[in-house]
């Protein structure tokens, strides 16, 4: 290659998966209408139209397979309790006057200005983590993460004045989470999700005391990948999940939204699509081949469930949510294999084994 | 060689060395800021044979600098290991499978690789599906080996791969068509037997539906017979 070439090349813009994002002019927000859990209701062209995923369980449990018997079931299912059941955790608004307490004090709005916003911001990051958050980091609010509408089409309107997004990180059960594929595994993402409830509408109601506005959420309302990527959690891999330097990608996230002032985290970058170009192990353990195993990231999409017009290994949803309900429960074996998961994590435990050490604690 | 480049140099072995008496990651920040003159200084310390003989520095450059290093310097280093005359057994397939994994941006490397098929301790094995992966003109060369992994390798995750890059094979698959339905039928690992018979799906050919019918039927799984009866039904919808 000439010289004159090479130079050319090297100042060619680089196009990055994160944490600084590369979007397309055919970039639209997402609605959630189209995610996989919505187009599932709809979609008639989809494999697994109106296929969900737990209706082969009946045909699935096997007390002779170890991480498919009724137990392992139960306690995935089980795990689900908090976030299934305590809907109220994602209000927008105030949660009503509990049952057994006084009325609330109306307190003043507390005050926030330059001089405490440092202590404050740092105040909300512990607080955040002693309702059970592992990791916290704090992005501007940015509308184009937010869903145009929700899973049944309902357009979501974001309050005006919403200035930041705290994202928020549990940390799912590394020895649960190796078991996967098996049913057992689904504990570990059912606790992430009943935990995300505490956390949110616990952290919510703590913004709300002091005056300020808070929309706790889940999965729902926008996207927590690139929020997350935004506030500074880590970065997103080739498994299409945020991926954290010291847990990989086993980590449950959720969001709450605020008008309160508060200090913004710098994104970080520890060369994760470096390390995602050259490591395909997600892909080659991939339960249903639906991880790319391309060399480089590109635009390209694979159904409607794809967000349009990113630069990311896009994954193949459709071909993920197949096996899940094939496999009677979620799958978390991209989360499993990855070095970034090893470095606190297990590569792989025998359910039989994952029994035994949970029973020999008791 | 440049003072920059030197001071470098000695930062880097200065990290490495902390690296060695207690792991903390603290390589891989720096190789990132320093991926060019990083790259140059491996390239120019794997011209050292004797480099093979110190596992620990080796697995920490493999763990902690090659995977931030631009390709220009990541497939020559490896390429270059490759042709070391004595290989560690672990650091051989690592080396065989980064590469591998590189697909055909690392075709330079095949003669080195090559020369692996038919090794023991799994070498083999990892050489046929990394030439697999690279797009080797003489796919026929690897069946043997790939049906060598298919059966024989230890870890499941081997057996998969060479699962895969059999089946992605169409012109040859009608051959090794056999070797993967006695796979499905016997692998000891369910995930092994769901993944052929999940790919089972997309190929219309009676044998295939047999196996499919065989283990939607009598696999000892329950995901595996789940899968095969979503294989049958989108074999049906092929018809």
């Amino acid at each position: 290659m000439s010289d004159v070439k090479k130079k050319e090349g090297k100042n060619k813009k680089k196009l990055t998966v994160s944490p600084e994002f590369t979007l397309k002019d055919d970039f639209e927000p997402f609605s959630e209408y189209d995610s996989i859990f919505g187009r599932v209701n709809w979609d008639e062209k989809m494999k697994t139209y109106k296929v969900y995923m737990y209706d082969k369980v009946p045909d699935i449990l096997d007390e002779e397979q170890p991480g498919y018997t009724q137990i392992d079931h139960a306690l995935a299912i089980a795990s689900w309790t908090v976030h299934d059941y305590f809907r109220r955790a994602f209000s927008w608004e105030k949660l009503a006057k509990p049952n057994n307490m006084m009325p609330d004090a109306l307190p003043e709005v507390y005050k926030i200005d330059e001089k405490n916003i440092d202590k404050v911001t740092r105040t909300i990051k512990a607080v955040t983590k002693s309702f059970g958050a592992d990791m916290v980091g704090i992005a501007p609010y940015d509308k184009k993460w937010t869903y145009t509408e929700d899973r049944v089409e309902t357009p979501i309107e974001m309050p005006e004045g919403m200035t930041s997004v705290i994202a928020i990180g549990a940390v799912m059960d590394a020895d649960t989470i190796s078991t996967s594929p098996s049913m057992t595994q689904g504990f570990a993402s059912g606790m992430g999700y009943s935990q995300m409830a505490f956390i949110v509408s616990s952290l919510a109601e703590f913004i709300r005391k002091l005056g300020y506005r808070a929309i706790p959420t889940g999965n729902d309302t926008a996207l927590s990948i690139p929020i997350a990527v935004d506030a500074g959690l880590g970065q997103v891999g080739r498994n299409g999940l945020l991926t954290t330097r010291d847990h990989g990608a086993r980590v449950r996230l959720c969001k709450v939204f605020t008008d309160m002032p508060l200090l913004h985290d710098e994104k970080v970058d520890f060369g994760l699509t470096d390390y995602c170009r050259k490591c395909k192990r997600c892909a080659e353990a991939c339960e249903n081949e639906a991880i790319s195993f391309d060399d480089e990231p590109s635009f390209k999409t694979y159904s409607d469930s794809n967000n349009k017009g990113i630069y990311r290994w896009a994954v193949n949803v459709d071909k993920c949510y197949e096996f899940w309900t094939d496999n009677g429960g979620e799958c978390s074996t991209c989360i499993s294999v990855c070095p970034f998961n090893l470095r606190s994590g297990l590569r792989f435990t025998d359910p039989r084994d994952y029994w035994k050490k949970r029973l020999a604690e008791q | 060689m440049s003072t920059k480049t030197t001071s470098i140099e000695e930062e880097l072995f200065k990290l490495i060395e902390q690296e060695l008496s207690r792991p903390n990651y603290i390589v891989e920040p720096f190789v990132q800021k320093n991926k060019e003159e990083v790259g140059e200084i491996i390239l120019r310390l794997v011209q050292n044979e004797k480099l093979a003989e110190n596992l620990i520095l080796l697995s920490i450059i493999y763990r902690q600098v090659l995977p931030y290093l631009e390709d220009e310097h990541y497939i020559p280093i490896l390429t270059t290991i490759m042709q070391y005359d004595k290989l560690d057994s672990r650091i051989c397939f690592q080396t065989i499978q980064r590469l591998g994994w590189r697909a055909t941006k690392a075709q330079e490397a095949i003669p080195f690789i090559v020369k692996y098929l038919g090794e023991k301790q799994g070498i083999g094995d990892v050489a046929a599906i990394a030439l697999g992966e690279m797009e080797y003109d003489k796919f026929e060369n690897l069946i043997p080996g790939l049906l060598s992994a298919l059966k024989n390798a230890a870890y499941y995750g081997t057996r998969m791969n060479a699962a895969r890059i059999l089946i992605k094979n169409k012109e040859h698959l009608e051959s090794v068509l056999p070797k993967l339905i006695e796979a499905l039928e016997s692998d000891e690992d369910f995930r092994l037997r769901q993944k052929i018979a999940r790919n089972f799906g997309e190929i219309n050919n009676s044998k295939v539906k047999k196996a499919l019918l065989k283990a939607h039927k009598n696999d000892k799984h329950p995901v595996v017979r789940t899968v095969a009866k979503t294989s049958l039904d989108d074999l049906e919808k092929l018809t």
